[in-house]
This record gives structure tokens, sequence and C-alpha cells, in this order.
């Protein structure tokens, strides 16, 4: 197990390394610059081809791409184009805000669409599977963006229920209700989804566990219905259902940009957009090896847990 | 089991779709009644008509403002996007800066500059009574500090235009500042007296090229002498901004701003409706809305931009000013200003806006006359073959009209453009693109457009060359490749006229060659809108800047 997960993690580097000039040199081919944006006719040509220079973007692209590596290496991400700031900082500012949404859209998920899945599974075909079923398809159907603005609609502009968008109430000291009154919604836009679809794999996973021969031989033995289905059900069930979980961690940086826009939740989501649309290629590329590398790690994670969740696969 | 939690989710689900299918047509509804109240608004031109009503300004109260975006740095010398420069100006101060009629006015000088009558020194007399907000005072020294950096060699700010005459810049006193010139610059005192003055007990030793990344400028470490100080900066979240009670000019009156950062319009606008923000920029089609809110008033203003359909001369028969006039006259402005502005916008004529003193009246309006276009173009060399086609050299005549997805407004106009286009046999295609995709395209050295549909911000100087002499075709911003020597010669060098009066008259006459070839087809100069709660008072508004004398600004109790 030990050597699998060194022999792993080894891997990771080749992949990291060719992600990194795949990604830099598709950057490089987009259209438009960091300086072609401030479009003012005061601004002189020749300003701005000083500020490419000082930018170091005049330089063949292999030169950039090993000045950007010898950088990184050395653990120094850069400075961004756009806000003159240390790119470390800016994400890890606005790591936690993701985090925590993330994980709380995450559990909510979990809590709600793996007992749905079963139920529907257990009583297939019954009144509640379909309404069940035509749930998550309209889930699956919503597009987050207009859920996340009718909401804002609704409950916060119309009824005032909820703020409009941000973490925490400006100027207030921490409070945790606060935060979790602001949470919320933008919480729940970013579970409807998953919900759904994570619904619908329960089900597949839970009907298929169902007939096998040692659900029968268990309640042969006489156990208890719940025993059956959570012990010796589910947790079969739960295999398929971990790779989904690995392949979840990535979205943590790519899943939240359109919510965290609607709801101005200050995100790496949000990082992501503003740094494309500016051309800051430094925060760009510091945020895609991050979302490569979570993804690497979650493959890892997900491989790790089918050990654990099942003790006869051995690498 | 938890059924019934169950049940209620779904239940909620399927409700909001009803409901979201419900507010569709209430909203048709409003938008009838709420067009009346946004007349009367603009009308009335309320938000100068509240300040002076309510007499004396009250001191004390705090504002929250939404803001689009945070600003990327706050150094004079660096700040380039709107955002920047909004906050720029709240927390420094300049030694001219311009009014509400878009005039020069001195703000650290007690008066506009002396210059002698060969227009080559300029001669600045300081307030004696400034203060950074850390207690400093700010003397002549910081003003000479503040420009050397944009002349320093390792600067690589974008600003370094402004200063290309300036021969040095010398305290002649504690107060007084001297700048010589080794040619005379007519746009000195609204460009680079403009821009504010840093402190040099702070940056002094801090190289030029260094001062770009300095906590200084990233982050509330920021010291100036502006009506308010930064006291926090949560990026992505909130900047807010105490008043500078030693703040020279009157103000400011406020106790504290708050800027609250919401990422888009439409986020914006809910904060609005919630009453999370006090004030707002809003966009021309959501001017119903927000005067439907309780307690909002909403004020409009002429915007310093216009928008354009510009032809690239070096594609025949773009370059016939006969086919560009042509084109004009075969759009309905009118009718795209009513049916896609919602009437908030006017007509362009002329390169410039008319506040501006380049303004020129005498010019050609060129109505819109769809036969008389089809005329033109057959004096051009065009024939309308059997089906209604415009031919041009034996073929039927199409082209491209290009625009950026950012812009609502052209992306929506573009499509009108192209079906009144039509109605006289010739065929467009629209494309938008993404806003950087859609430069690289049309600027140097691609030039890869028939047509684009685009906009230009106005800066105070109105200089014609940037735009449009011929010098500025290879790497300048002339990428319709306007040629006319007429136009380069009144144009040339514009501001080492000395003689204000001739000055005018040869900038006036630059643009009005411009308007005559049609170098563009001049669409309209957009409102700009604020929003803002009834408490405020002496709201002013400047078309360059959001928070426009925002320490003039009082709340009433």
């Amino acid at each position: 197990m030990t050597t699998y997960i060194i022999r792993r993690i080894l891997m990771t580097i080749p992949i990291l390394i060719g992600i990194s000039i795949i990604s830099f040199g598709i950057m490089q081919f987009a259209p438009g610059e960091p300086t072609a944006l401030d479009l003012d006719p005061q601004i002189s040509p020749e300003d701005r081809e000083e500020q490419l220079d000082a930018m170091g973007l005049n330089d063949p692209i292999p030169v950039q791409y090993v000045r950007w590596a010898g950088n990184i290496l050395q653990g120094e991400l850069g400075t961004s184009f756009i806000t003159n700031r240390d790119v470390g900082s800016m994400i890890w500012e606005r790591m936690p805000n993701t985090l925590v949404l993330m994980i709380s859209s995450t559990i909510m998920t979990m809590v709600i669409a793996i007992p749905i899945g079963i139920i529907s599974a257990m009583r297939q075909y019954s009144v509640r599977d379909y309404i069940f079923t035509f749930g998550s398809f309209v889930g699956v159907s919503i597009p987050n963006f207009w859920l996340g603005l009718m909401l804002i609609m609704f409950l916060s502009v119309q009824f005032g229920w909820f703020p409009v968008g941000g973490v925490s109430t400006l100027g207030g000291d921490f409070e945790i209700l606060d935060r979790l009154h602001h949470l919320f919604l933008p919480a729940l836009v970013l579970a409807t989804a998953d919900m759904a679809q994570m619904t619908r794999y329960t089900r597949t996973s839970m009907l298929e566990v169902k007939n096998q021969d040692y659900i029968r031989t268990a309640r042969a033995k006489g156990f208890k219905e719940r025993r059956v289905i959570y012990k010796h059900g589910l947790r079969n069930a739960l295999m398929p259902l971990i790779t989904m979980f690995g392949l979840l961690l990535p979205t943590f940086i790519g899943g939240s940009v359109i919510v965290e826009q609607i709801f101005t939740w200050p995100g790496i989501g949000q990082l992501f957009i503003d740094s494309t649309f500016q051309r800051d290629y430094p925060v760009i590329m510091a945020l895609t090896m991050f979302g490569a590398g979570l993804v690497v790690i979650g493959n890892l994670i997900a491989d790790i847990l089918y050990a654990i969740a099942d003790p006869r696969i051995e690498y | 089991m938890r059924k019934k939690e169950y049940v209620l989710f779904l239940a909620m689900v399927l409700t909001l779709g009803l409901l979201a299918a419900c507010n569709g047509a209430d909203e048709d509804a409003d938008t009838d009644a709420g067009e009346d109240a946004a007349v009367d608004e603009e009308n009335g031109d309320e938000g100068e008509e509240d300040g002076e009503a309510a007499g004396e300004p009250q001191e004390g109260g705090e504002i929250i403002v939404g803001m689009q975006g945070d600003p990327n740095d706050l150094h004079s010398a660096y700040a380039a996007d709107t955002q920047s420069t909004d906050v720029t100006r709240m927390i420094h101060a300049a030694v001219t800066t311009h009014n509400a009629d878009m005039e020069m006015a001195p703000e650290l000088a007690v008066d506009m500059p002396e210059v002698s009558d060969d227009g080559l020194t300029y001669t600045i007399e300081l307030h004696d009574d400034v203060y950074f907000h850390d207690g400093e005072q700010l003397t002549a020294d910081d003003v000479v500090f503040t420009y050397e950096v944009f002349m320093d060699e390792d600067y690589t700010g974008p600003r370094t235009t402004p200063f290309e005459r300036v021969e040095s810049v010398e305290a002649t006193g504690e107060h007084e500042v001297t700048i010589e010139l080794s040619e005379p610059d007519a746009s000195l005192e609204s460009s680079a007296l403009t821009y504010e003055i840093m402190p040099e007990h702070i940056l002094g030793d801090v190289p030029a090229d260094e001062q770009e990344e300095h906590e200084f400028s990233t982050s509330e470490a920021v010291v100036g002498a502006g009506p308010f100080s930064l006291e926090e900066w949560d990026y992505g979240t909130s900047l807010t901004l105490e008043a500078h009670e030693d703040y020279h000019l009157d103000g400011p009156y406020l106790d504290a701003v708050t800027l609250r950062i919401a990422e888009d319009a439409n986020a914006l606008l809910a904060m609005l409706q919630a009453g999370e923000v006090d004030h707002a920029n809003i966009r021309p089609q959501d001017v119903e809305t927000a005067n439907a809110i309780d307690d909002v008033n909403v004020v409009a203003e002429d915007g310093y931009n216009y928008n354009y359909i510009g032809w690239n001369h070096d594609r025949p028969p773009f370059d016939d000013p006969d086919v560009r006039r042509a084109m004009t006259m075969a759009i309905d402005r009118e009718a795209i200003i009513d049916g896609v502005l919602q009437g908030h916008a006017e007509i362009a004529h002329f390169p410039h806006h008319p506040m501006s003193w380049a303004y020129s009246d005498d010019v050609d309006e060129i109505p819109f006359d769809p036969d008389g276009a089809i005329e033109l173009l057959e004096e051009a060399g065009f024939e309308q073959n059997d089906e209604g086609q415009m031919e041009y050299e034996g073929e039927p005549f199409s082209f491209e009209l290009l625009t950026n997805q950012e812009s609502h407004a052209r992306v929506d106009w573009v499509v009108v453009v192209q079906e009144m286009l039509a109605e006289i046999g010739i065929d467009v295609q629209t494309d938008t693109m993404e806003f950087g995709a859609y430069l690289d395209r049309i600027q140097t050295p691609n030039y890869d457009f028939d047509a684009i549909a685009g906009a230009w911000s106005l800066a105070i100087y109105p200089d014609p060359e940037p735009l449009f002499h011929s010098d500025q075709y290879e790497q300048g911003q002339n990428n319709i490749k306007y040629e006319s020597d007429a136009f380069d010669e009144l144009a040339q060098d514009n501001r080492s006229i000395v003689d204000e009066d001739e000055r005018a008259e040869a900038i006036q006459e630059a643009y009005g060659q411009v308007a005559e070839d049609q170098a563009y087809t001049f669409m309209y100069y957009p409102d700009v809108h604020q929003a803002h709660r009834e408490e405020i008072q002496n709201f002013q508004m400047s078309p360059l800047s959001e928070f426009f004398k925002i320490e003039e600004w009082w709340l009433e109790e």
C-alpha cells in the first residue's frame, strides 16, 4: 500500500509538468494581453510596449515558461499583472471562503442525496420513487445561475429573508449565525445540481446491490432490514460514489465560479473569472496548477478510500 | 424517517419554478409605470435641487456605496482602471481637478497655475494648510517627488505622455512649484497636473519601478491628502474609508464611506433593492427597476463618451467618404436610441462631447434617409439588382460588423443596424467577441475587420491626434486608417498652440473635418445613471467619476 502511494505521488510529477506546459501554451495563444485592456487613447502605444517589456511578455514563450517554472520551483507564484499583489496571498485569502462554501454544499448534498437515493432504490417504482426521480431530473436541469438569481430575487429582494450576497455583514464582528445566514443560499444553489446527480448515482448503485446474493443471505440470517440496507447494502453501493467524490474535489475551484459570481462570494472561482478576462497570466497559471493538483490528489484519495471501503482491494 | 423534510424540499423546488413563471408577467406590467417615473426624475434633475433646498450641510453619518470590482492600484502613477482612479481620487488630492462642467479647477493649488507668455513656465502656488492622513504637511517637495516618478526612466506605468514635454519640476518655495517645459503643452493642466500627489516621506526611498507593487499602492497602508483615508481593505468584499478631518477644502461631511464590492451589475442592483447599498451606478436597462425602489432617486447625466461604427478605410468601398455617409444615412439612430436604450442617449454628430470646448455646432447633421443613401451609393458605383440587393463591382455587397460582447447595448443594436442596412439591400453579418479577443483582432498589427461597433471615453483635453492622425495608424489607435491631410495639418501638435482661442478653433476644425469625412458613423452619447437613497444631500455627478465630490455629500438626519 505504502509503495503504491509513493509510486502514485511520483507519477504526478510528469503529469503536472505536462499540464503546466500545455496550459501555459494555450494561455499564450489566447488573443489579447494584459495591457490591451486599458483602452484609453491617452495611453501611448510606446508606454504599452514598455509595460509588456517590464512584465517579460515580449520574450519568446519557452523563455517565459522556463522563468515561470523556475519561480514556481522556488515557491514563488509571482506578482499579479493587474493588482500588483503577491499571487500566493491573493489565492490564500480567498481559499477559506471557497472551502467553506464547497464543504457545506458537499455536506448538504450527502446528507440529503444519499438517503433519498436509498429510499428510491428500496421502493423502486413506488410513487415516492417517481417523485424523487422527477425531482432529481428537475434539479439536474435547473441551471445554477437561474436558480441563484431567482432565490436572490424572491428570498432576498422581495422577502428580505437572506442577504443578497457577500460572506458576512459589512463591518460586523465574526458571528457564526451571520456567516451561516450568508452561506445558506449559495451553498443550496451549489448543492442542487450535485444533489440531484448524487441521488441518481446512489439509487442506481443501490439497485444493483439490492439483488446480490449476500443481501439475500443477510436477510435469510434474520438481520433487521435497516442493518441489511445500511451495513451490507450501502457499504457496497458506496464504491462508485467514492469515485465520484474524488472527482468532486477539483470542482472546489471550478464548480463554484458561477455561484460565487452571482452571490458576490469572494472566493477562488471569482478570482479565476476576473483574472481570465484581464489576462492576468500569473494568477491564471497559479490557479490552473492548483486545480490540476486537486484532480491528482482527488484521484489518489479516491483510490485510498477504495482500499478502506473494500478490504479485498489490494495494491 | 425524515420523509416530511424531503417532501417539503421538493415542494420548494417545484414552487420556485412556478413563482418564476409568474414573475415574468409581473415585471412587464411594472415597466410601464416605472418609465413615467424615470422621465420625471430626469426632467426635475432632482439630485441637485435636493442639496440646495435642504440648506446647510450636516456633519456625520455613514453610507455604503456599491462598486463593481476592487480597485487595483492606489498610486496615481499606476491607477488606470475606473475603480482605481475613483478610489484614488477619494484618498489623494491633486494640484488641479475638474468641476461638474468639465472645466479645470484648483484643488491643492490656491489658483490655477500662472503660465508665462511663451507657455513654457508654469508656477503653482499650493495651499499652506494641507496635511496627509498621518499628520505630515504636504509641501512643494511632495509635488516634485510625485511628478518625478512619472519622469523616472525606470517608471513603467501607463502615463508618460502627459509628462513628455516637462523639462524640470522644482520647488521654488515651501509651497511653490515651478515647472519648465521644453515645448508649450496645453494639455498639462488637465492631464499631468491632475495626477494625485503622493507623500515623499513614505515613498521617497522606494525606487520608481517598485512603487507599483509597494504595500502603499495595494493595501490600506496608503496615505494621501485627500478627503478620505482608507482604514480597511477586505479584498473582494469592501473598502472602509473614514473622513480626513484636516482636509483643506469643504467637507468631508460624512464620517465614513464603505465601498462595497459587487461582482456584476445584477448583484449591485439587487443590493440596492434590498437596501444593502445606498448608492450605485446603474445600467440604462435598470433605470425603471431602480426607480421603483422606495426612497431611491435616479439621476441621469450625459456620459463623457460616444458610441460609433468605425469603417475600415483600408477596405474598399469604405475608403470612399460618400459610402460611409450613405451608411450613416441608412441607420436610424433615433430609433436605436428609443428602442434599444429606452431613450437614454442623444444622437452624436461629432467626435467629441457637447460639454467640451472642442465641440462645434457648425457640423452637418446627417439625417436618416434610406432613399438618399441608395442614391449616394449608386453615385459611388453601387448598383441595385433585381432582387433589391446592392451590388458593388458586380457582386452583392456584404460586410461584417464586429463588436465586443461585454456591451449589452451594442450587442443589441448591431442587430438593428443589420436590419436597417438590409432595408437598402446591404447584407451585414454581425459578430461579437470577448473583449480581449476583439481588441486583438482590430488593433495593430492585425486590423482584421470591415466595420466595428465601439465606444470611446473622452478625456478633458480633447486631443484629436491619437484617434485620427495618420501617424497613429502603424502603432496607435487610428485602427480604421483614417487619412486626411487637412485633418493632419489642423490637429498636428495642437498642444503647442499657446493662444486659447486659436487652439480651440484648430481643434474644432480638425474634429469638424472628421465629421465631414464620416471617418466613423457617430451613433450616440449614452446617459449614465446613478441611483442613491433620498437621504443623501448635495449629491453631485460627473461623467468622469462615480463618486464625484463625495466629500460634499451629506446625510439628512
